[in-house]
Order: C-alpha cells, then sequence, then structure tokens
C-alpha cells in the first residue's frame, strides 16, 4: 500500500513539474517574443507544445510570433489550432484579426470580430472593433449598428460615437452625423477628428466658411496633421480666395 | 644650412600633402556612406576629415548636408557658414544652407541664400526655381514668378519651373493658363504626378468634376497611396455629392 502511494505522490510531482516547464517555456518564448527574438520565441513555444500538445497559450503565442514575421498563413494555422482547442480563447481570435487585416482580408477579420464580440458581448471595445471592420468593407448601416451596441454600454463611449457619425455620413444622414460629432466634442473638445468630419459635412452642404472654422479647429488642435489643411485648400477655393488656397497648397 | 632648410621644408610640406590626402580620402568615405542613407556614420567620417584638414571646404558641406538630413538643422547651418568661410563661391553650401532654412520655415534667410546661388552661378535654371519656390512659400507668388521665367528662358521645357508657374497663375485665379502649363509638363514627363494633381484642384475649381476627378485618378495611377491626391478626389466627389464614395476613400487615407 505504501508503495502503491508513494508511486502516486512520484506520478503527481512528476506531472506538476511538467506543466511547470510547460508555462516556463511558453514564459521564456513569450520574454524573447518581447525582444523581437521572433526565432528563439518560436523554438521555446514548440518547446512548451512538445511537453503539452494541448498548451493552448504556446498556439496563440506562435500565432503571434508569426504575424509579427508577417507571415500571416502560419500565423493564422497556428491561431485555428488554438481554437480548435478551446473555441473561446480569445487572445486567438483577437490575433486572427490582425492577421486578417494585415491580410486586407477584412470579411474575414470582420467574422473573427463578430466571434470575439459573442464571446464578450459586454466590452464596447469589440463593438467598436467590428463595426470598423464593417466600415472598412463599405458595410455602413451593419456598422452603425455595432456602433450602437457600443453605446449601448456606454452612451460617452466618444470613439464609437465617431464611427457612427462617420456612418450616417457615408448613408447621408447629415444632420445625424453632426449631432453624433458634436456630441463627441462636448465629451472631448480636443477630438480633432471629429471636426475634421465636421467640416467634410459642411463643405458637402456647400457651407464653406463654416467647414472652413472646423478645419482650422482640427488644426488648431494638431498643427502638423495635414488633412484638415488639405480640406482647407478646397473650402477656400470654393470660397474664391485662390491666393490663400495656394499658400497652403505649397506647403503641403 | 641651406640644405637643413630644404629638408625640412619637405618635411613640413609632405605632412600638409599627407593630411590633405587623408582628409579627401575621409570625405570620400563619408560620400559613400551618406550615399547609402548611413548618415550618422557618414557624419563620424566628415569629422574624421575636418581634423585632419580643417579648411577642407567639401567636408564642411558634406557635414552639412549630413547634419540636414538628421534634421539637426542648426548644426547644419554652422557646418555650411564654415564651408562658406573656405570658400565663398561653394554653391553646394550656399544650395544646402537655403534648403536648410527652408526646412526650419526661416524664408527671408533661405531667399538670401538662394540670392548668393545666383550671383553664383546665373546660369543655372535650378537656382532661379529655387528662389522661386521660397518666394512661394512666402506667399509672393507674383515676385516667385519672376523668378520661374529666368529659369524658364534658360530652358523652356524645365518641367519644375513650369510646374512654378502654374502654381502661380493658380494663386492668381489664372486656371485656364495654369492648366495650360501643366499639360506642357505632362507632354514633357507623363509622370509628373503633381501636374496631375495641380490640373486636377484647378479643374475643381472651375466646377469641372467629371475632368478633375480623372486628372486626380491620373495621379493615382502613378502613386496610388498619394495621400494628397486621394484627399483631392474624396472632395471632388463630395462635391459631386457621392458621399458614400468620399467616405470609403476617407477611411483609407
Amino acid at each position: 500500500m505504501r508503495i502503491v502511494t508513494l508511486l502516486l505522490v512520484i506520478l503527481i510531482i512528476a506531472s506538476v513539474c511538467t506543466a511547470e516547464d510547460t508555462d516556463y517555456f511558453d514564459w521564456k518564448g513569450g520574454k524573447l517574443l518581447a525582444a523581437k527574438n521572433y526565432t528563439g520565441a518560436l523554438t521555446y513555444f514548440d518547446k512548451a507544445i512538445d511537453q503539452d500538445p494541448n498548451f493552448i497559450n504556446a498556439y496563440v503565442h506562435i500565432g503571434d510570433t508569426r504575424r509579427a514575421q508577417k507571415d500571416y498563413n502560419a500565423s493564422l494555422e497556428s491561431y485555428n489550432k488554438a481554437l480548435q482547442l478551446d473555441n473561446k480563447t480569445k487572445t486567438a481570435w483577437s490575433g486572427m484579426i490582425e492577421a486578417y487585416v494585415a491580410l486586407n482580408n477584412y470579411p474575414k477579420a470582420s467574422d473573427a470580430a463578430a466571434k470575439l464580440t459573442a464571446i464578450e458581448p459586454t466590452r464596447k471595445e469589440s463593438w467598436l472593433k467590428e463595426g470598423n471592420l464593417l466600415q472598412m468593407q463599405g458595410l455602413y448601416d451593419l456598422a452603425a449598428e455595432k456602433y450602437k451596441s457600443a453605446l449601448d454600454i456606454d452612451p460617452q463611449y466618444k470613439d464609437a460615437l465617431y464611427r457612427r457619425a462617420v456612418s450616417f455620413m457615408a448613408m447621408g444622414n447629415n444632420s445625424g452625423a453632426v449631432e453624433l460629432l458634436d456630441q463627441v466634442l462636448a465629451i472631448d473638445a480636443k477630438y480633432k477628428q471629429a471636426y475634421n468630419v465636421k467640416g467634410l459635412i459642411l463643405e458637402a452642404e456647400g457651407k464653406y466658411a463654416d467647414a472652413q472654422a472646423a478645419y482650422n479647429a482640427s488644426i488648431e488642435i494638431d498643427p502638423s496633421w495635414s488633412m484638415p489643411r488639405v480640406n482647407e485648400i478646397h473650402t477656400l477655393f470654393a470660397q474664391g480666395k485662390p491666393d490663400d488656397a495656394m499658400k497652403i497648397f505649397v506647403t503641403v | 644650412m641651406k640644405l637643413i632648410h630644404l629638408v625640412l621644408c619637405t618635411f613640413i610640406l609632405s605632412n600638409f600633402c599627407v593630411a590633405e590626402d587623408a582628409s579627401k580620402y575621409f570625405d570620400n568615405l563619408g560620400s559613400k556612406l551618406y550615399s547609402a542613407r548611413n548618415y550618422s556614420e557618414a557624419l563620424d567620417y566628415f569629422n574624421m576629415s575636418l581634423d585632419q584638414d580643417a579648411g577642407n571646404a567639401d567636408a564642411w558641406t558634406h557635414k552639412g548636408d549630413a547634419q540636414r538630413v538628421l534634421r539637426n538643422y542648426n548644426a547644419s547651418i554652422k557646418s555650411y557658414y564654415q564651408a562658406i568661410g573656405q570658400d565663398n563661391k561653394k554653391a553646394t553650401a550656399w544650395s544646402g544652407l537655403t534648403d536648410a532654412y527652408s526646412a526650419r520655415k526661416d524664408y527671408a534667410n533661405a531667399s538670401i541664400a538662394a540670392t548668393e546661388l545666383k550671383k553664383i552661378d546665373p546660369k543655372n535654371k535650378g537656382y532661379w526655381v529655387k528662389e522661386g519656390t521660397i518666394l512661394q512659400l512666402q506667399g509672393n507668388f507674383s515676385g516667385a514668378e519672376t523668378e520661374i521665367n529666368r529659369a524658364l528662358a534658360i530652358d523652356p521645357q524645365y518641367k519644375d519651373a513650369l510646374y512654378r508657374k502654374a502654381l502661380s497663375q493658380m494663386a492668381a485665379n489664372n486656371m485656364d493658363q495654369a492648366i495650360s502649363l501643366l499639360d506642357q509638363i505632362l507632354e514633357i514627363d507623363p509622370k509628373y504626378k503633381q501636374a496631375y494633381n495641380a490640373k486636377g484642384q484647378a479643374l475643381e475649381t472651375q466646377g469641372m468634376y467629371g475632368e478633375a476627378l480623372a486628372a486626380y485618378e491620373k495621379a493615382l495611377k502613378i502613386d496610388s497611396k498619394w495621400s494628397l491626391a486621394l484627399t483631392n478626389k474624396m472632395h471632388v466627389l463630395l462635391a459631386k455629392g457621392k458621399q458614400r464614395d468620399a467616405v470609403d476613400i476617407f477611411l483609407k487615407i
């Protein structure tokens, strides 16, 4: 009986030690990944998987490393292995989104983002991400719905308000867009992108002086941002001020 | 006694020659590194060159160039002045000085340096355009045109001068004249993307949105990632009432 007990204890200790080795290899790989030593990192992640072929984190980290090496297909393969072990691995879905974006495959990135949102529906950032990926595909109405879900969680979420305004603008709902942008600016008066998009909407409506004022507000926040300066050129020409327009034109 | 003097003179002269040769050698090495865009290391070699011969105007100029590329404009200006101190007619130093002042947005001093350049070599068309460009940056479009016309008198096919002249014409609201100049450039060089972009702007100002769009698209055909032309294309789409298409571009800029 004593011998059996002893063997059992040894077995448990050995198992624990093996698990510790796996964690160590993964941790060590993570350190090397952070130091951008990708080849070294992969060696350790592989060792972790040799120890434990079901070790999800190592698959995710291999995916991250391959993505850092711009080997996106290998990266996706590794994320998929992690997801085969556990379909709710958030880090794997998140890495997969980035890999698909890097491949300019927005439909697939969008699918992955939807999975992530389904896993964590109370996280506003997930809804925003999903919305942004839909916007990149020109699916402005669907994107607007996702932003609405983010705003249901946090009505003051300025990034979601801003992006929803961009969707509204694309759909021709200018008054709705301006209302949202004004909300953003009430929350954060330094949100330069909101002034810029407001300027574009005003310009589209032929309100050139108002558009120019909005662009100038954006430039005041960030004088090095070239986009509102280029935008201002168009409003100056539209107001019959070619000399002023060209003064900016030669500097951008 | 005469023999001792002769030996001493030969010794001094040979040392002088060795230092001068070494200075040129280091300057050449530095220039090679500069061409390979290894600016920091190039700077080390220019310094070594100047350690050997502080009167090497080329090394001072090249040091100024490297410092300018590294955005150390004040140091760059000092180096150019050292070169000019050695040789007042060193055009490359005046040229570098013009660019360094321009980069610092000190257009008044840039203009002074450009004027010196024209005095050194009035037949150099590039110097007239340089001065014209600085005047444009100061908002003096008519003054710029006078300088640019001098460049065109030297070479009527000089596309950079034609382009700058077109910009002055646009500032004066002479859009037809500007478009004609831009078309001249595009006949000389169909890959001159800036001409398509400016033409698009001139056409857009005249309300010719379809033609403006075509011009921006030609600029983008040459350089698909050029954000200026993309932004301009977005504006012409807004003007045409195509907000959705405009936003499609907006999200990609």
